[in-house]
């Protein structure tokens, strides 16, 4: 795959550390360059992704060979299941959040369904997806921190089944809700109270955000959206759009100690989606 | 001799939409993408009201007439936020007002 065009160049985090990347996009697709770990390449239908660990990387391109003990199968995998993943799904048209989310039964014993928490870094998203987790019969964690969604012909589905690259392999939530299933409400978490103790009493709740922010919350809590194209962008952003029009975003607050189960999952049952 | 004019912009300069600039409108507000740059622009519903009617290159006079028309508001108020408004889509590189 020939170089191509930067669309981004900064730091991306892999393994516990920022490296600095550069993507470029050509007609056969994209290829990211991350620091210390190799290169990835994704064809431009997003079908097949390729991580070359830095060692062949460098090989391939004539440049002094960099100890290849440097990059662990680890770092690999990661790399794998962070950008290379996230891109390559991406182009197919299914775009990744930050969020956790949890499986719910289906109303009048119809389909399951997703409720998802959007969130940067240290939100409370895994925090909020355990908590939920058997608050009622048959919830279900189904994501901690990243859950691809696409706009299928019957609306809005997620995906639980990404891999949670902060859980070990037998602590995958995924694993235990279908592959696929509807998306029937987006929280953004809001930025924890700044002293939880002295507020002991702030009660859980939930106020609709306007269009314009809740599209800005979603691009704003989508993975690796800075690696994208101008057309990528384009049609990362009509998802958004159509999730607004939708299912719209709540912010969602609560005092982040105490038993706050019961009325979180009151408020999950009582807030937007019932609205 | 002429006072000077208080406005930044005249009457009877044009608005352009810089080409490229995503747009899309929900419910009244839209959120604007620049691809080259990544990022992201929320307009409140006045703001993209005046969006919408930039897409056909209008002098800044139309503009004001047809918000009057559309908004209860004074209109030295209305002129002083297009002016400050129409600064800031300037600055960001979204929009173009060309001279007369």
């Amino acid at each position: 795959m020939a170089g191509g065009e930067i669309v981004y160049r900064g730091p991306v985090w892999i393994g516990a550390a920022e490296r600095p990347a550069v993507s470029r996009r050509s007609p056969a697709g994209y290829r990211i360059d991350i620091g210390g770990v190799g290169r990835i390449d994704v064809v431009a239908d997003g079908s097949n992704a390729l991580v070359h660990p830095l060692s062949e990387a460098a090989e391939a391109s004539g440049q002094e060979t960099e100890p290849a003990r440097t990059v662990t199968a680890s770092l690999s995998a990661e790399a794998a299941l962070g950008p290379a993943l996230v891109l390559a799904l991406a182009l197919g048209g299914t775009f990744c959040l930050h969020a956790s989310a949890v499986a719910l039964p289906g109303r009048a014993g119809g389909e399951g369904r997703v409720v998802a928490f959007l969130g940067p870094t240290g939100a409370g998203k895994s925090t909020l997806a355990r908590l939920l987790d058997g608050a009622r019969p048959g919830w279900l964690r189904a994501a901690d921190d990243v859950l691809p969604v696409v706009w299928s012909a019957e609306g809005p589905r997620a995906c639980p089944r990404f891999p949670q690259l902060k859980l070990p392999n037998g602590g995958q939530p995924g694993a235990r809700v279908p592959e696929i299933m509807p998306l029937t409400a987006l929280y953004l978490l809001a930025p924890p109270p700044e002293r939880a103790a002295a507020r002991p009493r702030a009660p859980v709740g939930w106020r609709r955000l306007s269009p314009r922010e809740a599209v800005l919350a979603l691009v704003r809590n989508t993975v690796a959206a800075r690696l994208f194209d101008g057309a990528l962008l384009e049609r990362h952003l009509d998802l958004c759009a159509a999730l607004v029009a939708r299912l719209g975003v709540a912010e969602l607050s609560y005092p982040w100690h105490g038993d706050l189960a019961p009325d979180l999952a009151e408020t999950i049952v009582s807030g937007p989606e019932a609205a | 001799m002429n006072a000077p004019s208080p406005w930044k912009y005249p009457d009877g300069a044009r608005l352009v939409r810089r080409p490229g600039i995503l747009h899309r409108l929900l419910e009244g507000e839209s959120v604007l993408l620049d691809p080259d740059s990544g990022t992201y622009y929320a307009l409140n519903e006045v703001a993209s009201r005046v969006w919408e009617l930039a897409a056909d290159g209008p002098t800044l006079a139309e503009v004001l007439r047809t918000l009057l028309a559309e908004y209860e508001v004074a209109p030295a108020t209305l002129r002083e936020d297009l002016d400050s408004l129409l600064g800031r889509l300037v600055e960001e590189r979204l929009l173009d007002v060309e001279e007369p």
